[in-house]
């Protein structure tokens, strides 16, 4: 299999292929990530959307100096910042428009709503999009140092609130 | 109370596979051992599974089928014309485009057997698209612009403490740094004896972790100054990012006309030396992209640690008779170099003062001589 700087320098020639392959490979985590975080499917969609059609605007200037991975939640955070920038947008960060499925997953959004902003951000890098602390930080543009101390108070913040439930 | 040799923080990185591997086997150790240690960590095990109680359904949709440069997709909302940024792009590039793509040759048949098959000009779609991404590079990031989640700070921090057990205060400024993961930039410690000792320290730590640092090295000592002050230098970050990302972009353009654009020797030549320009500018300002995040992630603390000083009392005493034992020696060696002097004086211009006498003196000795008799 190929890796992803691989399909990612194929994308930069220009292959179909390596676009699609890519595509299959980031497209259920790049939704999940919008899905969470914005209104509805149909704006996760759009949103994931976006971001490989801005994979392959970009494609002919990429330069490999972070992982693909890193490189494609860029691009989603960007866009998803300036989607949080629209006034319909919710304000507290998590989607609501769709009812979980279980209890528990209600109960897990809702106490992630309560969390400080920039620590359920973090916490939801972490858990859902299984990004390291140096991806994070990357991302975010703070020291490692900074990512670990809020995941962790983040984590002792929902433990707190998931024993009230 | 058990004693942990690993923070809570420590223990959660170690479960995520983030912890560095002396540390992990620490970890690792005490987990075996530790009763509170492993309820912790339990209960931060059943966090993640918890958080995933939340699914989301799997996406259905198909990758978008849109050709790499389109640039009507790209435009967004607002028209790309009525971007004020494009229209300097557009001027810079027009102008380059004068310069170098009008002289339109064959450069060398040996450069076109290696080279790949020439590409056809940028068309004009091309070029909107080109201008496009251009301007919006140019606009402020977001991520950057406010500092993904608040602005960008560079801290520094002056701490002078008086401290009565100064023998173990560079010991301890080391265990905080490490605890932090900081680092001493510099560290003197001037020793005087008829005075108090005194560390001077320019020490860095995570801006993060900044108020708990100066909150154990206070400890160390009485507190006699303290003062901190914040730059924000959010504007200065991006603005970097908007020159670098411009610079790149420029870099980009000349090196597409290099590659779609065959012309004299002389035009490359200008082109490859624009080329070596701005890729200097793009790594001087990659430096102080690096620069200024090292500002940004570490806080300077300049401390300084003063002994409380205590005057010996034997101190004149051991004072006295150095001196006296000193003033002796340089007697002794007083007396020798004036009789190595003298006999110095005594070899090198006692011949001279001889011929001197006895020129000189002859004559005298004579007229002595001579006034005597007279006199008799």
């Amino acid at each position: 299999m190929e890796s992803d700087e691989t399909l990612m320098l194929g994308v930069r020639a220009g292959s179909r292929e390596a676009f699609e392959e890519l595509f299959a490979r980031f497209r259920d985590p790049i939704f999940g990530f919008f899905r969470r975080r914005v209104d509805g499917s149909a704006a996760a969609e759009d949103l994931t959307q976006e971001t490989f059609l801005a994979v392959l605007r970009g494609a002919k200037r990429y330069e490999p100096r972070a992982s693909v991975r890193t490189y494609l939640f860029a691009i989603a955070f960007r866009l998803l910042l300036a989607e949080r920038r629209k006034p319909r947008y919710q304000m507290d960060g998590v989607e609501r428009s769709v009812i979980p499925a279980t209890d528990q997953g209600i109960w897990i959004r809702e106490a992630l709503a309560r969390l400080d902003e920039s620590e359920r951000e973090i916490l939801m890098l972490r858990e859902y999009e299984q990004l390291s602390y140096d991806e994070i930080a990357t991302l975010l543009r703070v020291p490692v140092n900074t990512v670990r101390s809020r995941l962790f108070r983040s984590r002792m913040a929902l433990r707190a609130l998931l024993q009230e439930a | 109370m058990q004693v942990h040799p690993i923070e809570p923080e420590e223990l959660m990185a170690y479960l995520d596979g983030e912890l560095a591997a002396g540390r992990a086997l620490l970890a690792a150790d005490h987990l075996g051992s530790c009763r509170e240690c492993q309820a912790l960590v339990a209960d931060l095990r059943r966090v993640s599974e918890r958080m995933l109680d939340w699914r989301v359904e799997a996406a259905e949709f198909h990758a978008p089928r849109v050709k790499p440069v389109d640039a009507e997709a790209a435009a967004g909302r607002r028209p790309w014309f009525l971007w004020r940024p494009v229209w300097a792009g557009a001027a810079a590039v027009v102008a380059l485009t004068a310069i170098l793509g009008t002289r339109v040759q064959d450069f060398g048949a040996h450069k076109m057997a290696m080279a790949p098959p020439p590409q056809p000009a940028a068309s004009t779609q091309q070029v909107t698209a080109r201008l496009e991404q251009f301007a919006k590079l140019q606009r402020a990031d977001p991520l950057v612009e406010n500092g993904a989640l608040g602005p960008l700070i560079a801290r520094t921090a002056r701490l002078s403490l008086v401290a009565k057990d100064f023998n173990r205060v560079n010991d301890a400024i080391e265990a905080i740094l490490k605890h932090h993961h900081g680092f001493a930039a510099e560290m003197n410690i001037v020793t005087d004896d008829s005075s108090a000792r005194t560390l001077d320290a320019s020490l860095r730590t995570p801006s993060a972790d900044l108020d708990a640092t100066i909150a154990e090295l206070k400890v160390l000592g009485r507190v006699t100054r303290e003062s901190r002050t914040g730059e924000d230098v959010t504007q200065q970050s991006t603005d970097l990012d908007a020159r670098l990302a411009n610079a790149r972009n420029e870099e980009q353009v000349l090196t597409d006309l290099m590659k779609h654009r065959t012309s004299r020797l002389s035009d490359v030549l200008e082109v490859e030396r624009q080329l070596s320009s701005t890729r200097g500018e793009i790594e001087q300002m990659e430096a102080e992209r690096k620069n200024l995040d090292k500002r940004i992630d570490y806080a300077r603390i300049d401390l300084q640690v003063t002994e409380v000083y205590k005057a010996q009392l034997d101190d004149n005493r051991t004072g006295a008779l150095a001196k006296l034992r000193n003033a002796s020696v340089e007697g002794v060696r007083n007396v020798s170099e004036s009789l190595v002097s003298a006999a110095a004086f005594a070899l090198s211009d006692g011949p001279v003062v001889l011929i001197w006498c006895a020129v000189l003196g002859v004559p005298v000795w004579w007229a002595v001589r001579k006034w005597r008799r007279r006199v008799r």
